[in-house]
């Protein structure tokens, strides 16, 4: 019986390699073929984008996932945006933003005659009702966004019927913000208000917030999943459940109609399935993983993007490991640190396309200076020099005893079906062993992983990584204080340099950019000695579309940010 | 007729309170919350944060008490709010139940239409080369695992050839439901959901054919000078399809399991790739509701199974 299904498998397999990769079919579709040949842009066509689930809603005071923002990034934007390359906070629906000198005040100046799609002027009490919204939602994880506003708190527990620090005047064109404290990364932060600025006009008629009943709120009313207006370049047509959203160009949107008529978001099971979507022509365009690089490369109708991205991955390395207690010494981790060759595991996995990191900040960042980083070169003779000089003797079966007379064995642990993280883990377990640590490999589900690497005692090595946002602000991650149940240092991370440059790149008084640079490159240099995590590599963002598409210009911190610009060439 | 269905709806209940039970259980007791999944790798979202969005959801009630709230609900048929679309989750299933509904049906009726007519070749071809050539068929595809057989299709057939699409149920564009363009969407999930039943059809009536056509009516039948197509029509098939009826059990039984596996190969949107998408995110309330959904309408087939058997075969009487 296995014969035959060797022999049945063998034939499909066959028929699989047989087939050449004929070029895609063009059914996410142009104009028709007589519009152009020219570089003359011209109107028309659909842009098809591949999601990996439904949208869990089309309102962003209570979205939380990635498809969710995915769709109504389309329709509610911000007084500011983060620039697509150099992730720097500028205007957007406000002309200007500026702050005071001494940090408490953000004052926003909306730009003139802007208009919802639905007719309606937009002002800053737009975003005064969408902050309001999130003070009083039960279901929205943004609250702490705005807990430095004079008057949040008595607003959110129903002592007032609206948050005094909030002043709109000027017919609605200048918004203040009154902070109780400084917070640095606020112009970024507060723009958005919390994701996008909702009509108010349309959503008073579900939901009112000025008022003192705390009950009340936005989570649940039918607008959430059907956008009434549209300040970004689409507008809300049609939701099919499991199936798509489709939008429509938005002919009101200020920086002008888009060129495309119909943006559709198609949803598919994983990445892989988008994948194979570009590849058949089905999707217009989608960001691919380094693995498909190649295959993807060769389709000669597409045409690829590469950027670097603000994510990496790491080895974290618990200092409280009840297990592993050699995790707490600097010099261990450093020898761990050396004792990786990061270069290989990079050429294993993203092929190349990516840059090493060696601490927190990452490279596309305005705040990114490698300047005085140890590059930690694989070393293994230096590891082992560093495991003795820590106080480690190396037993008779290869392995180092640690001053305890333990020998140095430990779990590094990573989930299941993440083909990068897996083979790290081998990386890991094989190099590892060359230096004389023992590594006990597992693997687990993600939701397993998450759940036994919330901080404790019961994990030592972990591989995961991190996505991180344009402004940066690691103080969850890294602050000595943020080592409880549900918080982001679960490697135990304490310095009190470090605590302190955290809190004066949050806090200021100073906000400037170089002052925050200076703190953050300090948070780096600190990071890069005491290596609580093996920084590991940032993986390039590979963007591929369709070679009709023009003026595609994608980039780290947007891959869509001119979309009204985009067209279709025959 | 009427007491035997309304006497097998009552002895489904304590089966199906089982399956709820265990359900919750599972879904409870596997690591991880919800909420640190929604919001895995977020560091800018507080603890505070987080613990009013448990509240919000009732995630922070001792598991009794979310059992009991849940079984009061299910009385009221009231399946709750799924965590993450913040609607109810009977609406999610109800959008999509029908979707699974025409994949089912249409595997069924694809797995009769080719497995009844394999089996009787295989028999009366018993030792040939079409014997054979069948039997090969049903094993392999017995051995076959259907997501891998799945994978394989999208591969060589969507991916490789473009004669099918990569999945969904329509083009972008087009919105159809009987029409050549869903047709063409049908083929791939349709054809590797019934495989197994096609598979398994064959070598069941095969034997009772056999089996049959041995039998003393048959031969009377022969020599009062029927044609054999009519023999194997009236007398033999009818009397083998009884075991057939029964095996529709399990059929149907693969075609709920598998729908959950072949739906996402193929980017189908129904009940089984929902109910998959809630499992691998902890919405337990979707998860509990497809599961209740999908267990009664399990129940209910193999009622319909039962009167089915009494229909072939008037010897056996409903009682």
């Amino acid at each position: 019986m296995r014969r035959l299904v060797a022999i049945f498998g063998v034939a499909l397999l066959v028929a699989t390699a047989c087939s050449g990769t004929a070029n895609p079919a063009t059914s996410s579709g142009g104009p028709s073929a007589s519009a152009a040949a020219s570089d003359t842009p011209v109107a028309g066509g659909r842009i098809v984008a591949g999601a990996t689930g439904d949208p869990k809603t089309m309102q962003p005071v209570i979205s939380t996932d990635t498809q969710s923002s995915f769709v109504w990034q389309w329709f509610y934007l911000g007084l500011t945006r983060t620039n697509y390359k150099t992730g720097e906070t500028e205007p957007s629906l406000a002309d200007k933003f500026e702050q005071s000198k001494d940090g408490l005040t953000l004052t926003y100046t909306i730009k003139p005659n802007l208009q919802w799609s639905d007719g309606t002027p937009f002002t800053a009490e737009d975003w005064r009702y969408t902050v309001h919204a999130v003070a009083r939602s039960a279901k929205t994880v943004r609250k702490s966004t705005f807990q430095d506003i004079v008057g949040w708190a008595d607003y959110r527990d129903g002592k007032a019927d609206h948050i005094t620090g909030i002043t709109v005047s000027n017919n609605g064109m200048t918004l203040e913000i009154k902070f109780g404290k400084v917070f640095c990364p606020a112009t970024a932060a507060m723009g958005g208000a919390g994701g996008g600025i909702l009509p108010s006009a349309a959503f008073m008629k579900v939901y009112n917030p000025y008022n003192t009943d705390t009950k009340a709120n936005i989570d649940d009313n039918a607008l959430n999943m059907a956008p009434p207006a549209s300040m970004g370049p689409f507008v809300f047509k049609e939701f099919k459940p499991g199936i798509q959203v489709t939008l429509a160009r938005n002919d009101k949107y200020f920086r002008g109609a888009p060129l495309i008529d119909e943006f559709v978001i198609k949803v598919y099971a994983d990445a892989t399935a988008i994948k194979n979507a570009l590849v058949t022509g089905e999707v217009t365009y989608a960001t691919v993983e380094a693995k498909d690089y190649d295959e993807v490369n060769k389709v000669d109708s597409l045409k690829g993007f590469r950027y670097k991205t603000s994510t990496y991955n790491y080895i974290g390395w618990n200092a409280k490991a009840a297990k592993a207690p050699w995790l707490a010494n600097t010099q261990v981790r450093q020898a761990l640190a050396y004792g990786i060759n990061v270069d290989a595991i990079m050429q294993k996995i993203v092929f190349g396309l990516g840059t090493q990191v060696y601490a927190h900040t990452p490279p596309p960042s305005w705040a990114y200076d490698e300047s005085g980083l140890n590059k930690y070169k694989y070393d293994v003779a230096q590891a082992k020099k560093l495991l003795e000089q820590a106080g480690a003797k190396m037993g008779s079966d290869g392995v180092y005893r640690w001053t305890d007379g333990s020998p140095m064995k430990m779990r590094i642990e990573t989930n299941q079906g993440n083909n990068a993280r897996e083979t790290i883990l081998q990386f890991a377990q094989e190099q590892y062993k060359a230096i004389g640590i023992q590594i006990d490999p597992l693997l687990e589900s993600f939701n397993a992983l998450l759940d036994r690497t919330d901080p404790g005692t019961d994990y030592e090595g972990f591989i995961i990584g991190w996505s991180l946002g344009a402004d940066p602000d690691p103080y969850s991650i890294w602050h000595s204080s943020q080592t409880g149940k549900g918080q982001f240092n679960d490697v135990f991370y304490s310095n009190p340099v470090v605590d302190q440059a955290l809190i004066d790149n949050r806090n200021g008084p100073d906000c400037s950019q170089t002052a925050r640079k200076a703190a953050l490159h300090k948070i780096d240099q600190a990071l890069n000695n005491d290596v609580p995590y093996t920084f590991l590599y940032s993986a390039d963002g590979l963007f591929f579309s369709s070679k009709q598409l023009q003026n595609v210009d994608p980039s780290t911190y947007s891959q869509t940010w001119n979309i009204e610009k985009w067209w279709f060439k025959k | 007729m009427g007491r035997f269905i309304a006497r097998r709806l009552v002895q489904a209940i304590p089966t199906l309170f089982g399956v709820l039970l265990i359900t919750f259980l599972l879904s409870r007791l596997s690591p991880a919350d919800p909420v640190k999944l929604m919001l895995a790798g977020n560091s800018e979202v507080t603890v505070e944060d987080r613990e009013q969005l448990m509240q919000a959801l009732g995630l922070n009630d001792p598991l009794p008490l979310q059992f009991a709230k849940w079984m009061w609900q299910l009385a009221h048929l009231d399946f709750g709010q799924s965590l993450y679309y913040h609607r109810p989750a009977l609406d999610l299933i109800l959008e999509r139940l029908p979707n699974s509904l025409q994949l089912s049906l249409l595997a069924l009726v694809v797995t009769v239409a080719i497995g009844v007519p394999l089996g009787v070749i295989a028999a009366l071809r018993r030792g040939r080369i079409e014997d054979h050539a069948i039997r090969i068929f049903s094993v392999s595809g017995h051995a076959v695992p259907q997501f891998w057989f799945g994978l394989i299709v999208v591969l060589t057939f969507a991916v490789q050839n473009r004669w099918l699409p990569i999945g969904s149920m329509n083009v972008v564009g087009t919105d159809c439901t009987v029409c050549w363009d869903r047709v063409w969407h049908l083929i791939g999930p349709v054809f590797v959901l019934s495989i197994g039943g096609i598979a398994t059809l064959p070598r069941i009536l095969r034997t009772e054919i056999l089996e049959v056509i041995s039998q003393d009516y048959v031969r009377t039948a022969r020599s009062k000078g029927l044609k054999e197509n009519a023999v194997v029509a009236v007398h033999v098939l009818r009397n083998a399809l009884i075991p057939v009826v029964t095996s529709f059990g399990t059929i149907l039984l693969v075609f709920f399991s598998g729908s959950l596996i072949i739906e996402r190969v193929f980017n189908w949107p129904g009940l089984g790739r929902l109910t998959f998408e809630a499992a691998v995110s902890k919405d337990y309330p979707v998860v509990q509701a497809g599961v209740v959904i999908s267990s009664v309408l399990l129940i209910l087939s193999y009622l319909l199974r039962d009167i089915a058997y009494a229909w072939v075969d008037p010897r056996i009487k409903v009682r």
